[in-house]
């Protein structure tokens, strides 16, 4: 708050007479001034990661089948991505090396990519035709050393 | 025997049925992936020759697949409250 005030933009400023007027726009990012909107990760970041390292948008006909990179932009100018930062990506996709480049806040859903799929006859055993997506969900929030509450 | 190759079957159309309905979810965010398509084809074929197999051995299985030649035969099967499919 002390920030604020220092830097003229706390919501009452005091005028010379001692009174209050109306607040004059914000100037920084204090918690009282105007906040970057966040950017959301797609086709403005390279990727469906979020991943900005490459800066520039990418071509999606050249996408990966996986789907990853596919954009809802249609009027996205198309360039080609050559850089690295996608397909690793996609490769790992639920560890994306990315994720310090992401916008806090957000919650993100990694693209599922046609790996690892069934038999019908399987998949109505475990519940899903997607080997991805079996999770020992088993008397916890997760079986999986995350801190999973029993 | 008879009802062995009822179970046995009825279990398949309901193998394929679940894969037809997650492959689906699938295509709904991936409609070009041809090996998913592939997948829901096959799937599909599967599904569409047991169900009829199964209506030719033991009756329909839904109200669409009455063969009326034979006469309102939906009510002459077992309902699934009766444990016999």
């Amino acid at each position: 708050m002390d920030n604020c005030k220092n830097n003229s933009c706390f919501p009452y400023e005091n005028s010379m007479n001692g009174y209050n007027r109306w607040p004059s726009r914000p100037q920084n990012n204090f918690g009282c001034g105007r906040m970057e909107k966040p950017q959301m990760p797609g086709c403005n970041m390279g990727n469906n990661c979020g991943c900005a390292q490459n800066g520039g948008r990418f071509d999606n006909t050249t996408a990966p089948a996986c789907g990853c990179g596919q954009c809802g932009n249609r009027n996205m100018q198309r360039e080609k991505n050559q850089g690295s930062c996608q397909k690793s990506c996609c490769e790992n996709n639920y560890g994306c090396p990315c994720i310090e480049e992401m916008p806090i806040a957000m919650a993100y859903v990694p693209c599922q990519q046609w790996r690892g799929v069934c038999s019908g006859a399987e998949g109505i055993r475990q519940g899903t035709i997607f080997e991805d997506l079996v999770k020992p969900f088993v008397n916890t929030r997760c079986n999986c050393n995350c801190g999973g509450v029993k | 025997m008879d009802g062995n190759n009822r179970k046995c079957l009825f279990e398949e159309i309901e193998a394929a049925s679940f894969a037809i309905d997650d492959v689906k979810l699938y295509l709904d965010t991936h409609p070009n992936d041809q090996e998913a398509l592939a997948y829901y084809e096959k799937y599909k074929c599967q599904r569409q020759q047991k169900v009829e197999e199964y209506t030719n051995c033991f009756g329909p299985l839904t109200a669409d697949n009455v063969n009326v030649e034979n006469g309102w035969m939906w009510v002459d099967t077992p309902w699934p409250w009766e444990g016999k499919c």
